[in-house]
């Protein structure tokens, strides 16, 4: 659905993008992480067609993002980081008159089936400048999504609402991507991306890390873990916890046993029936999967140890 | 080119302009004063002092009998066709500074530019939306003053004298029109370049530049303006009109900088 390939985009000096290749599947949440100033907002911009890219190959909705803008535009969703709503006009102002640009069929019917599926229907007719930010999101996200566009492009979706419109906001990006929408999101809210995304692209200008959450996990933190807690920690149970196919180290911390394994969907089972086999009992058994911010911080401190190293 | 999405810009920047007052109330202002206001009080100051405001030498194209009629018709034909190039050019600017500069610092350029829109149709949306309010002041202030200058003077002329001749047609319909596209045009340039909308009002007002030129050089030169020059100077101001039409996209691919 977005393929992105060699994208590279510098601000005179500032190189904002470097070579960035990464493909986003049809239906998937892909997240897009990094520091301020590692190219996310420019990464978007370029996918929604508003700068061009110095070069690369993009390619958008099966339209090419420099030789046609002009399709990209009409499949692409974009809401942009800063809530981008004209104040003085009203609700329904401001989303008629994008409705337009985007040449919607039966602007105004189409308008209130979205505001009601956000239940925001009855501040139709409110300038926007009363509404609160979540509000205003809310109206952003009709705006978006008001051409039933087949992509996407979501930068901070979350960014200064409060709790209960973050989880709206959560939700809805959770139905969308349901509906089989392909969804591009940048966010600093690294267990919000942890929650919602499939996949992840840890960039800072350039690429450091691709794949799903536990495949970087697994990739930069090591092979994840199994914490289990017995009611007694005898020998003849330790040992048939390692004689488990799939176990990879096992260590006692504190009156818990912590064990590294290749595959905790397969491994788990396996390793309580061992537990049960040899006489022993499991008080709690649980799965400790790196918080995605640490994983972050790993790749970025990784990132500045090579670049300070080769430098 | 569809005509829908341009106008659909330029119908927003409308509503947007007539929801705040600094764009209304300057407006209505203008064509008040310049319209009824600025004929009465020249009109009564030169019938209460009776004084000959110019001496008046050059030969004029109606007949206007005494030296008052003279002097105030020279005031008429120096110093007012200049309103309605000054009107447009005050009405319109405004709005076409703010035509991509208020965009952006009010954070919706990003989601204009991601629209699916070319280039010509988001330029000319915003220039039809600066244009359209300034000529039509422009025209407002002629409908008004023409009756309001009529009704006073008429005893000093014996009977409605103005418009006196042609040129004030082809100053108001022609020339007023073609101006303001240029200054609009040109306006709406430096504002797709320029990071305020300050920058680009500051930069519009060496458009004001031309028209004091003209205006010295009849009052203190002498030079008169007659039917042929304005015919001469509208062709001209067609022809920079159609060169600025060919390059403004050229001019205008700037705009996507101004988000970098």
């Amino acid at each position: 659905m977005i393929e992105v390939h060699g994208l590279t985009k510098a601000y005179g000096e500032k190189v904002a993008a470097q070579d960035l290749s990464f493909s986003v599947r049809r239906g998937e949440i892909f997240g897009l992480l990094g520091p301020n100033g590692a190219g996310k907002t420019t990464t978007i911009r370029i996918l929604a067609c508003i700068i061009p890219p110095d070069s690369g190959r993009i390619v958008v909705n099966g339209h090419e993002v420099v030789e046609d803008p002009l399709s990209v535009k009409a499949s692409v969703g974009l809401l942009p980081e800063r809530i981008s709503l004209y104040e003085r006009l009203t609700v329904m102002e401001n989303l008629l008159f994008f409705a337009r640009l985007y040449e919607v069929e039966e602007p105004v019917l189409k308008i209130k089936e979205l505001l009601n599926k956000l239940e925001i229907q009855d501040r139709a007719e409110e300038p926007v400048s009363k509404l609160s930010k979540g509000l205003k999101q809310r109206v952003s996200i009709v705006r978006a999504l008001l051409h039933d566009p087949l992509v996407l492009l979501l930068d901070e979706p979350t960014s200064g609402l409060d709790p209960m419109s973050a989880g709206v906001m959560r939700s809805l990006i959770q139905d969308l991507s349901s509906q089989g929408r392909t969804i591009l999101l940048s966010s600093h809210n690294l267990w919000e991306v942890q929650q919602l995304c499939h996949r992840v692209a840890m960039i800072n200008t350039r690429l450091l890390a691709l794949g799903s959450v536990d495949e970087l996990s697994t990739k930069f933190m090591g092979p994840p873990r199994v914490r289990l807690l017995l009611d007694e920690a005898r020998k003849e149970v330790l040992e048939a916890i390692q004689s488990v196919y799939g176990v990879i180290t096992l260590e006692r911390r504190d009156g818990e046993i912590l064990i590294e394994v290749m595959d905790p969907e397969r491994t788990v089972p396996a390793i309580s029936e061992a537990v049960v086999r040899a006489g022993g009992r499991i008080l709690e058994i649980s799965v400790v999967r790196p918080e995605l911010e640490e994983l972050f911080a790993r790749v970025v401190r990784d990132e500045v140890g090579q670049d300070s190293s080769s430098g | 080119m569809k005509w829908g999405r341009i106008l659909a810009v330029a119908r927003k920047d409308w509503r947007e302009a007539m929801r705040g007052m600094w764009m209304v109330a300057p407006s209505v202002f203008l064509v008040a004063y310049f319209g009824i206001a600025l004929p009465a009080i020249l009109i009564y100051a030169a019938k209460a002092t009776g004084e000959v405001f110019i001496p008046v030498n050059i030969p004029l194209p109606i007949r206007v009998e005494g030296d008052l009629a003279r002097s105030l018709y020279f005031a008429f034909q120096a110093v007012v066709p200049l309103i309605f190039l000054v009107i447009p050019l005050a009405v319109s600017t405004i709005l076409a500074a703010d035509g991509f500069a208020g965009e952006r610092e009010r954070g919706t350029l990003e989601l204009l530019l991601a629209a699916p829109l070319d280039e010509r149709e988001l330029l000319l949306g915003k220039v039809l939306a600066a244009l359209v309010p300034g000529v039509v002041s422009s025209w407002t202030t002629f409908l008004l003053m023409v009756p309001t200058v009529n009704l006073l003077s008429s005893d000093i002329f014996n009977g409605p004298w103005f418009p006196p001749g042609p040129e004030w047609i082809i100053v108001v319909f022609i020339i007023s029109p073609l101006y303001s596209f240029l200054a609009v045009a040109i306006t709406c340039a430096l504002s797709s370049k320029v990071r305020s909308v300050k920058e680009a009002q500051q930069g519009a007002g060496i458009l004001i530049v031309p028209l004091l030129i003209v205006v010295l050089a009849q009052v203190f030169w002498g030079v008169a303006v007659n039917a042929e020059a304005l015919i001469l100077a509208s062709l001209l101001l067609g022809g920079i009109d159609a060169i600025m039409i060919l390059a403004l996209p050229r001019l205008f691919h700037g705009i996507r900088y101004l988000l970098e």
